[in-house]
């Protein structure tokens, strides 16, 4: 293959040559200014076109400029402005150059090939890029986080709302059903793992039941995008159409996200430094009920308040409860209000031959509840070194080490998620503190035993953490042999390692209550994840301008990946006071081990071609792939794309108006070990067997397969004002990856096909104006908006309808069924006659209302649609002065959620409006005014809930409410601080912000946040709520000092 | 002297060409998945059917922890009572087939293990030089056996939805319901292959037996227990006709009437019961049983006393007169470190009869063979000797007082399920014979009845039998073939 590649490009390098011209040489200077800000511009690119000439700005916005004698062409470009063409004739030798500031992004550089790019106003694709001021208006938790609402066509679904993150990233709709469902990430050349794996948190919080199981997806779990640290990135560009991300062969479906980190510029070292001072509060918690009596307690529902019976009578002796004792439970315990930092320091210079980037950050996000907190130092250094005219190399190297204390939270089984515990215990009960002895006080409520948990007790004496220990590196050496008037031949060389180490530790002592659940008193887990990725990649590029008004690039390569991970974990229970090893434990020891690995082979072939001065653009490629995933190791399966853009120019009304449209296709490999027919150990009275496994691997196996459909266009008009750009698209999933049961009397569980499709349609808009650019004020406004629809065309009909992400089956789930839409939430529903019940009805006939003759019959039917209607984001930026103000919105209309956390309230009555009347208002979507005028008096609407939902084989729509909401996602309000101020500490410049993250939202939806939900992590968006570790609403002070 | 940089260029190029393809090479595609084993390393030898027969033991035992308790909460021995769950999951009153939504328990680990025997007989059949023809029956004799036992707990779970009796090995290749009749037929004529089999056996299996099988298993089931050794074909056999005695006194209930009680007359005297006379408190442990541990793999007996397992034993057992003066009472019956309370019921009663994560349970043991030879003689022999059966059980496992002679059916029916209560408490037989005996209306009589404030649906009434889950029948319905969706979907 190689061979066959090499000899392509000796094809290609001997029919390109052309001879240089020869003339006497000529001088001009000038200034570069911005044309808003009247600044000088640094670091200004100045070529002469067709004259074999180029350079730079220095700081003061100057240049000199040595070129053959003649008229020049010069091109002039600068990160963050529209490019310029000037005409210097003959006798000219000084220029002055004005330059528009881009505010349409038109010089973003996109990605069209392995090694290939255009420029945005020539894309043909619509492409998404956020850049660093964006991503950091305000310090997140996580990449995934930062990323929030600044790519129109994702959605990212954090795992709840504890420090850290942890999150999903779905970009234009769910692409698989089973199989990989994250983007793929590229940073500066090197494939990077966004693995996520458990630290073996099931051990305690028995979330999916089991004893001895160590790890489940509902472990809370970060994923490795987290150890990104926002603040070393330049931009984010991400490919979402099959049309670009075809260039990434059988890992692109889910699309690419391509991140490049800041580089050095020549000059003078300057060295920069940030300093950020924070602290957090909830966003938003549930409230509690309030008792006065000790009846109330003794009477909430399944007798969960029975156990504190004695204590209730012998602190309440009156059996009166006064106000003042009444504690919001979460409110006392989600309250740490530490400082969180941030400290940020970089150093950037160079001469003209060797550049470097250098970053050091140290990150505390001091989480709400205590002992939880998550820490990033990392280390970044980029150099980037000319060896000559034909050959460079630029480098990459980061180390990053990231520290997660997220104590537990999510579903559990044993109370030790304080949320889920909460729900159970009646705020009557102060567990914060502690005795003479320093002991805490056994939570009483909720059986008062093992089960029950003091929450303060356990946060303060389990250990959660995560150590993660990354390195990063990459490097491309690219080789110029031609450069020429027309002809323009790269080679270069990629290479990327990914390495990381994340070693978990989970303690929990014997003496805690919650301890003996399994009938093991004290348990301690030791986990380690050693992940190692490399990927290498060779390149030829052959650029050919020979044709006036005309580009045409030409490029192949081939490329190699590796993906290896090694899981294991030690579970030991039974511990003595004071025992933390993993040798101590007086059960037998658990062991657990994964080994994943995955090696692809990939050769590629692209062709762009700019025509017709620059109006037409066409790209066009092919990739073969083949991986050891696959059923079928030797077959490349091939992804071929194509697509075009035409700029009309000034066209009617608009200044400038552009179509495009595009057709590729993109793979999604299968799991490891879907191929493998392999058998499952067991030991029975100390000796081995094998018995068949639950899922029989198919040999067969081939990679899911996403065939896309877009067009669109981006419109410039008044006056370049108003920029809109909008996509269609559409996205056939065909050869999904599915786990079908089949009929368990087979004595098979399930088998692994490819089969089914999922069609999706959506449309994405993005409307940036500038309603306000002169003088002192410069106001820009970014509007996007999305939404799509996904819905299962065929499955065949050996598969039956399945819900695609276990979980719990008794309350909602999804369902992939034919014909159906993918995001609807289905549960049980009371029928009467087979006519549909109102909300409400099951309470009525449970109490014998005759307003409820007829008895009722659930069946599975869908209670709501995880979709929501669209999404839109709002962001600005407002500059008047020396005062800058950033912040974006973020409106959800719809998309719904099943809120199981306010399910468990109602069920340990405690919610906060459990004892209000039920009216129209409050009571659950789909209540009707029938029902509700037959509720007899007196009825508390926790208990109305709580018995709608489960009386008459339960109905799941009473907890299934609107997600929708309106958010301030992030803002910021920055101070350029006068010259003198910056002066007087020996500084260059200085700069003062406030920043906000979450700082508000407002939403019909009743629990911590409708955007945290998902009950484990799934494809296809499980929309469920249950106990998740509220999120926070974080402020900074930051300022920032450049030497 | 551009060409000659590129062919400086193309000559640097040719070593990094050679060096990845090699790297490009298919070979380097092969990855082997390390993370679960398979036969292909042991065909056709000694150690694969080693490997397979114990893989179909250790799923028969796994299995049997879902049969104890699920069998214990229908036939209302047993309540779990884990607070947090009050209302969604399960609580005493609540059968787990309502709460699970489809049924699926007691079913899929079978038709598993049913693949497993399938298995196991292969591997069998295409190990040719490695085993001789006498150790090849002998090993034939343990898995018909147990594709007997698997196939029995099915018929139970479904009772007149009936079973289904072929595996084929094609996970698409769906087979029809067969009647419970059917099926008893099915289960008895596998047992007697298997005695067959273990007849032509010789003396010794090309395999060790788990613990179970071999003497007293220990781990504080019956103390003091007699073992019972079913380590050779022989002895095997006994065990193969012990649960022929079983198998044919619970068709004989269900309709088949005296014949069915004279089989298992007959099966009993060729099984390992002791008969009458031979009866003591020591023996009534002697039998075969499955054994647990808490290794890697292996699995735990999670029935033991309430202590974090939240298992407590349903206290309408309190109201049998002198009840607490019963020795079995005494043995498998202690007071619970913490009371339980759920949905306003309340246990301050736990169960002890599987001390520890490790204490074995009995497949069948000579206690409950002694119950099954009083039922056939009662219905089909010496009523006499029946209530000489009878009253060794009283005398001797619960220490009570010899009873006079039955008055009628109903009057024995009633004695010997106060029999099986105690002395079979939570080992999967209570559900099964009250509904045999007595019918649904016996079973409805189970019926809890709710302390306060909560509606009971007629649905929570004790399951008389589970449904079929609803991922076999959307299987079914997804062949298009309506004649398989059968009964129960």
């Amino acid at each position: 293959m190689f061979a066959r590649a090499v000899k392509l490009g000796l094809i290609a390098l001997a029919l390109t040559t052309a001879p240089a011209a020869s003339q006497l040489p000529r001088q001009v200077t000038g200034t570069v200014t911005g044309a808003s800000s009247k600044r000088p511009i640094a670091e200004v690119s100045i070529v002469a076109v067709g004259a074999n000439a180029a350079t730079r700005t220095n700081a003061e916005g100057k240049f000199t400029l040595t070129a053959a004698a003649g008229e020049l062409r010069l091109l002039v470009r600068a990160i963050g402005f529209v490019r310029k063409e000037v005409t210097v004739p003959v006798n000219q030798t000084t220029v002055d150059i004005v330059l528009n500031e881009d505010i349409f992004r038109l010089e973003e550089i996109v990605t069209t090939g392995q090694a290939t790019t255009i420029a945005k106003r020539n894309a043909t694709t619509a492409s998404v890029s956020v850049e660093a001021e964006d991503l950091v208006r305000a310090p997140a938790q996580s990449l995934d986080q930062a990323l929030q609402g600044k790519v129109p066509g994702a959605q990212i679904f954090l795992n709840g709302g504890g420090p850290g993150g942890g999150a999903q990233i779905q970009i234009r709709g769910a692409s698989s059903i089973l199989g990989n469902s994250q983007p793929l990430f590229v940073l500066d050349g090197a494939i990077i793992s966004n693995d996520g794996f458990s630290g073996g948190l099931n051990a305690l919080s028995f979330a999916t039941g089991g004893s001895g199981v160590t790890t489940s997806n509902q472990d809370a779990i970060v994923n490795r995008l987290s150890d990104i640290n926002p603040n070393e990135i330049e931009s984010i560009e991400v490919l979402k159409s099959a049309a670009a991300t075809a260039i990434y062969g059988s890992r692109a479906t889910n699309g690419v996200v391509v991140i490049k980190t800041k580089r050095g510029t020549a000059g003078n070292t300057k060295v920069s430094i940030t300093q950020r001072l924070g602290t957090q509060n909830p966003l938003r918690l549930m409230g509690t009920r309030q008792f006065s009596t000790v009846q109330q307690v003794l009477d909430i529902p399944f007798g969960n308040g029975l156990s504190g019976k004695d204590w209730m009578n012998a602190t309440f002796p009156g059996g009166q409860i006064p106000a003042s004792a009444n504690i919001d439970l979460a409110k006392q315990f989600y309250s740490n209000k530490d400082p969180s930092y941030e400290t940020i320091a970089s150093m950037t210079g160079g001469t003209e031959k060797f550049q470097f980037f250098s970053s050091i950050t140290n990150r505390k996000e001091v989480g709400l509840a205590p002992n939880t907190g998550a820490q990033l130092q990392a280390f970044r250094f980029n150099g980037d070194q000319k060896f000559s005219k034909y050959f460079s190399v630029q480098l990459s190297g980061n180390v990053t080490r990231n520290i997660l204390d997220r104590g537990v939270s999510g579903n559990e089984n044993n109370c030790s998620s304080p949320i889920y515990c909460m729900a159970y215990t009646p705020g009557v009960i102060d567990l914060s503190q502690k005795n003479d002895l320093g002991q805490y006080p056994i939570n009483v409520f909720n059986g008062g035993g093992v089960g029950s948990s003091n929450w303060y007790d356990e946060f303060d004496n389990i250990k959660n953490r995560q150590s993660i220990f990354r390195q990063l590196a990459s490097g491309t050496l690219t080789f110029t042999p031609l450069e020429s008037q027309a002809n323009r031949v790269v080679m270069s060389v990629v290479g990327g390692v990914d390495h990381y180490v994340q070693d978990s530790y989970i303690l929990s002592p014997p003496f805690l209550q919650l301890e003996g659940f399994d009938g093991f008193k004290g348990r301690v887990v030791q986990s380690t994840v050693n992940g190692l990725n490399y990927n290498s990649q060779f390149n030829t590029v052959w650029t050919y301008t020979g044709i006036k008004g005309s580009s045409f690039t030409t490029s192949a390569g081939a490329a190699l990946e590796r993906q290896q991970t090694n899981f294991y974990d030690i579970l030991a229970r039974g511990l003595l006071p004071g025992q933390t090893n993993v040798q101590q434990g007086s059960a037998p020891i658990a062991v657990t081990q994964q080994f994943q690995e995955f090696r692809d082979q990939a050769v590629f072939a692209n062709e762009q071609i700019l025509t017709l001065d620059g109006k037409l653009s066409l790209n066009g490629g092919v990739r073969a792939d083949r991986s050891s995933a696959n059923g079928d190791r030797s077959k490349f399966y091939i992804f071929p794309r194509g697509s075009a853009a035409y700029n009309f120019g000034a066209f009617g009304p608009f200044s400038s108006f552009k179509l495009r449209g595009g057709v590729g296709r993109s793979g999604n490999r299968p799991r490891f070990g879907d191929r493998d027919l392999l058998g499952t150990p067991v030991l029975v009275g100390g000796q081995q067997g094998i018995i068949v496994p639950g899922t029989v691997g198919n040999p067969l196996i081939k990679p899911e397969t996403l065939t896309e459909f877009e067009a669109g266009t981006d419109l410039t008009f008044l006056k370049e004002r108003v920029q809109l750009e909008a996509t269609y698209y559409e996205r056939n999933i065909t050869d999904q990856l599915l786990n079908p049961a089949v009929a368990p009397s087979s004595g098979f569980g399930a088998v692994v096909v490819n089969a089914g499709k999922l069609k999706t349609k959506g449309f994405e808009a993005g409307l940036t104006v500038v309603p306000y650019n002169s003088g002192n004020i410069q106001w820009t406004a970014v509007t996007s908006f999305q939404k799509n629809n996904q819905r299962v065309t065929d499955l065949p009909a050996f598969i039956p309808p399945f819900n695609p992400s276990g979980g719990n089956s008794g309350s909602t789930r999804p369902r992939i069924i034919s014909g159906q839409v993918t995001t609807k939430i289905w549960g049980l529903a009371p029928y009467v006659n087979g006519v549909r019940a109102p909300v409400g009805y099951t309470f009525l006939r449970a109490i014998g209302s005759s307003a409820a003759p007829t008895a009722v019959t659930a069946l599975d039917s869908i209670v709501g649609d995880a979709n929501p209607t669209f999404q839109m984001f709002f962001n600005n930026q407002v500059t008047y002065k020396r005062l800058t103000l950033g912040f974006s919105v973020d409106w959800r209309k719809g998309g719904d959620v099943f809120n199981f956390t306010q399910q468990i309230l109602d069920e340990g009555g405690t919610s906060k409006d459990y004892d209000e009347a039920v009216t129209l208002d409050n009571a659950p979507r789909g209540t009707t005014a029938e029902v509700i005028a037959a509720i007899p008096a007196g009825t508390k609407l926790g208990e109305f809930r709580l018995r709608a939902y489960q009386e008459g084989g339960r109905d799941s729509r009473v907890y299934t409410q609107d997600g929708g909401y309106v958010r301030l996602r992030d803002i910021s309000l920055s101070f350029e601080a006068p010259r003198d101020w910056a002066r007087a500490i020996r500084a260059g410049s200085m700069r003062f912000s406030l920043q906000g993250r979450n700082v508000l939202m407002f939403t019909k939806y009743t629990a911590f946040d409708p955007e945290n939900v998902r009950r484990g992590s799934q494809n296809i968006r499980q929309a469920m709520d249950l106990a998740s570790f509220p999120g926070s609403r974080q402020f900074y002070f930051s300022i920032d000092l450049g030497f | 002297m551009r060409y000659s940089n590129v062919k400086r260029a193309l000559r640097a190029m040719i070593p990094a060409a050679v060096v990845l393809s090699s790297a490009c090479s298919v070979d380097s595609l092969t990855v082997p998945n390390k993370n679960a084993p398979n036969l292909s390393g042991t065909q056709n030898s000694r150690a694969a059917v080693n490997l397979a027969v114990l893989g179909m033991l250790s799923l028969a035992r796994n299995n049997e922890q879902g049969w104890l308790g699920s069998a214990a909460a229908y036939g209302r021995e047993y309540w779990l009572m884990q607070p947090q769950f009050g209302g969604t999951i399960s609580g005493p009153a609540r059968d787990w087939k309502v709460a699970s939504l489809n049924g699926s328990g007691l079913w899929g680990g079978y038709f598993r293990n049913l693949r497993d025997v399938a298995v196991a007989k292969q591997v069998l059949d295409t190990s040719s030089a490695s085993l001789s023809a006498a150790e090849k029956s002998a090993a034939r004799g343990v898995i018909y056996t147990f594709e007997a036992l698997e196939q029995l707990h099915v018929i139970l779970s479904r009772d007149t939805v009936g079973t289904v009796t072929q595996v084929t090995g094609t996970p698409t290749d769906v087979r029809p319901f067969v009647s419970r009749d059917s099926g008893y037929k099915f289960v008895t004529a596998i047992l007697d292959s298997g005695l067959a089999a273990l007849n032509a056996g010789g003396s010794a299996f090309p395999f060790t037996l788990p613990g179970g099988f071999i003497g007293n298993p220990g781990g504080g089931f019956a103390p003091g227990a007699v073992g019972f050794d079913a380590s050779t074909p022989a002895t095997f056999a006994k065990f193969n006709r012990a649960l022929k005695a079983r198998v044919e006194v619970y068709r004989a209930s269900i309709g088949c009437g005296a014949p069915c009680y004279q089989a298992a007359l007959t099966a009993l005297g060729a099984s390992f019961f002791t008969g009458v006379a031979g009866f003591t408190k020591a023996n009534r442990a002697l039998g075969v049983y499955h054994v647990y541990s808490a290794a890697t793999n292996d699995v735990t007996n999670g029935y033991i006393p309430a202590q974090g397992q939240f298992n407590y034993i349903n206290t309408t057992i309190k109201t049998v007169p002198n009840v607490t003066a019963d020795l079995r009472y005494q043995e498998k019956i202690g007071p619970a470190a913490l009371v339980g309370a759920v949905e306003g019921f309340t246990s301050d009663i736990e169960p002890t009869v599987y001390a520890s994560f490790s204490a074995p349970s009995p497949i069948i043991r000579n206690e409950e063979l002694i119950l099954k030879y009083a039922e056939a003689q009662y219905f089909a022999g010496s009523q006499s000797e029946a209530l000489a059966a009878i009253n060794a059980v009283r005398t001797l496992s619960g220490g009570l007082a010899p009873r006079g002679a039955f008055t009628d059916a109903n009057d024995f029916k009633t004695e010997l399920l106060a029999q099986v209560r105690l002395s079979l408490l939570f080992e999967g037989h209570r559900w099964v014979d009250v509904r045999r005996l007595l019918g649904n209306a016996g079973l409805a009589n189970l019926r809890l009845t709710y302390p306060s404030g909560i509606n009971e649906p007629a649905e929570w009434s004790v399951a008389t039998s589970l449904p079929v889950p609803s991922g076999e029948c959307d299987a079914r319905k997804g062949t298009g073939n309506p004649a398989l969706a059968g009964p129960g979907c």
